[in-house]
């Protein structure tokens, strides 16, 4: 399946899991073509989100964000999902770590909640809609059940996989991520890869299949799928991009311009990689070490 | 001594402080910054800490960073990017979800955290500055914040000292510390603990057992108590005489500048 095909089977005011921790691993080809189909309305859950969730906010296509960082690390705080904040355009529901985790494990253990902790006492628990306070049927504690983070499409971004949607990933990366617990939330799973390879390079280390091809709707190819975002263990982010890409998320003016050079105004992925320099520019964002 | 005489810095003054709240066998979980000073406050401290604490009292204190768990902080990464964090020696690497559930198991005795806003009672917020719905500021968002004070026996809040920062009331409450003193915090439902310290480039402060209000508790060398008070918003419970900070040993400050840190790395900024 095609980056366009996968994303035509979205449509404007549905739900979308995104996954990507830390910034790494964003699935940006995905997220770029969202835009260039100029989705709106959408109600996203993105545990911890750089770019992607910003990018998706100031092209206009978010009404609602459940989530529990978005920033931009070292290049500052989101600008688009600030401005958004402030003005009131879009409706944040602000989870903790844990309790966003236990929301993904309703949804995958097929539970109606999970009961959770770490929101008693906290201003989140004012605002969420997704809680309710409960009392544990064998003590009596008080407790909050969380709903299970259902959506109807959830987009990752994985290293290889072959035809049938089997996810591997290498042993050695930063594992301080969610995906795995995003995937297995899934309803409609879309998963892009850095490169599809044969079932029997699978076949050969099944260990290093972290989403099995049963959980996925879609597989999609997306070599440097996660620019201007790391992919750890391939490559490293693109600073030079990221620093324009703060830049002109500064200015709402500045940021449509952005986003007709990159976005609209490049036609799918392949021409993006050419429009941010290329493979000349991308083989020197490659980890060697 | 007079500050003339005064052979450490205020980071290091500020590590041996954390330090000596490590106890041994203890796992503390320490979160990720960016930017120089950022990076000392919440990891450069930190670790500082938890190398003195194993070479003295606690040898069997191990760290929790990123998904490293119980790294070898004898070899410690020389940037600390992210290839250079994934092949840190350390004991495993867990993700997101362990490193959670390990805190809500309460695993973790000690946590290390910081906040845009700290109050009397030592509630912490990092989400929004102003209301809500309509924020001055909008700030990341919760990350384990919460977590890192709901559930570790001693979360530890490593901060410079700002009238805008320590307030009486934060905006919002991403993370519960004593939430209006006494006993409201387990009358919510948490578990005991709250905020342990808040150790800073001026001063440290607890909590009094009771009332659970801020309290100043230490002064370090040179600096007033109406210094320390001019940084604030509010008054914390003040102590007379107000005492020093006990001072690193002369040996302490050798094994930061010669052994845990010679390239100041840590202590960068």
């Amino acid at each position: 399946m095609s980056i366009e095909q996968a994303v035509g089977m979205m449509s404007s005011g549905c739900s979308l899991a995104i996954g990507s921790s830390g910034g790494r691993r964003q699935p940006m080809a995905l997220i770029h073509q969202i835009i260039r189909n100029r989705l709106t309305d959408l109600h996203v859950v993105a545990p911890s989100s750089r770019v992607s969730v910003d990018i998706l906010i100031g092209a206009g296509c978010v009404r609602r964000v459940e989530f529990m960082y978005i920033g931009m690390e070292r290049y500052g705080l989101a600008p688009n999902f600030r401005r958004a904040a402030q003005e009131g355009r879009i409706e944040t529901q602000d989870w903790s770590e844990s309790s966003i985790i236990n929301r993904l494990r309703a949804a995958a253990y097929g539970l109606p909640f999970m009961p959770s902790t770490a929101l008693l006492g906290t201003s989140m628990a004012e605002h969420l809609d997704g809680i309710r306070e409960i009392s544990c049927p064998f003590t009596g504690q008080k407790l909050h059940a969380v709903s299970p983070a259902t959506t109807g499409f959830t987009i990752v971004h994985g290293y290889t996989g072959d035809a049938y949607g089997n996810v591997q990933w290498p042993a050695i990366r930063d594992t301080d991520h969610l995906d795995r617990e995003i995937a297995q939330a899934a309803t409609n799973l879309i998963v892009s890869v850095e490169k599809i390879v044969s079932h029997e390079t699978v076949q050969r280390n099944p260990w290093a299949t972290w989403i099995p091809g049963q959980w996925v709707k879609a597989i999609v190819e997306a070599p440097f799928g996660a620019h201007p975002g790391p992919c750890d263990g391939l490559y490293e982010g693109d600073d030079d991009h990221m620093r324009l890409y703060a830049e002109s998320a500064r200015d709402p003016a500045e940021f449509e311009e952005y986003l007709d050079e990159y976005v609209y105004g490049t036609r799918d992925h392949w021409e993006y990689l050419e429009r941010v320099g290329g493979l000349r520019k991308l083989w020197q964002l490659r980890v060697t070490g | 001594m007079s500050e003339q005489e005064r052979y450490y810095t205020v980071n290091e003054i500020m590590a041996v402080a954390v330090s000596r709240e490590l106890g041994d066998d203890e796992l503390g979980y320490m979160g990720t910054a960016t930017g120089d000073r950022a990076f000392t406050l919440h990891c450069g401290i930190p670790i500082v800490a938890a190398r003195l604490a194993q070479l003295s009292h606690a040898p069997g204190f191990g760290l929790f960073w990123n998904n490293v768990l119980d790294p070898d902080l004898e070899r410690l990464p020389a940037t600390f990017t992210v290839q250079q964090l994934v092949t840190w020696p350390c004991a495993a690497q867990l993700n997101t979800a362990d490193g959670n559930d390990m805190l809500a198991k309460g695993d973790f005795a000690v946590s290390f955290v910081a906040a845009a806003q700290v109050d009397r009672y030592g509630n912490m917020n990092i989400t929004v500055i102003g209301d809500y719905q309509r924020p001055k500021v909008r700030l990341v968002g919760c990350l384990a914040q919460t977590e890192l004070l709901a559930y570790p026996k001693k979360p530890i809040c490593i901060m410079d000292m700002e009238k805008r920062v320590f307030v009486e009331k934060v905006d919002f409450i991403t993370a519960v510390g004593h939430l209006s003193g006494g006993d409201s915090r387990v009358k919510a439902g948490l578990r005991p603990g709250g905020t342990w310290k808040v150790i800073t480039n001026k001063a440290v402060f607890g909590f009094h057992p009771l009332t659970k209000e801020m309290v100043l508790e230490s002064i370090h060398l040179g600096v007033t108590v109406q210094e320390v008070l001019d940084l604030m918003s509010f008054r914390p419970l003040v102590p007379d005489p107000v005492p020093e900070t006990e001072p690193p040993t002369q040996e302490q400050v050798r094994l930061i500048r010669e052994v845990i840190d010679p390239n100041k790395v840590l202590l960068r900024a």
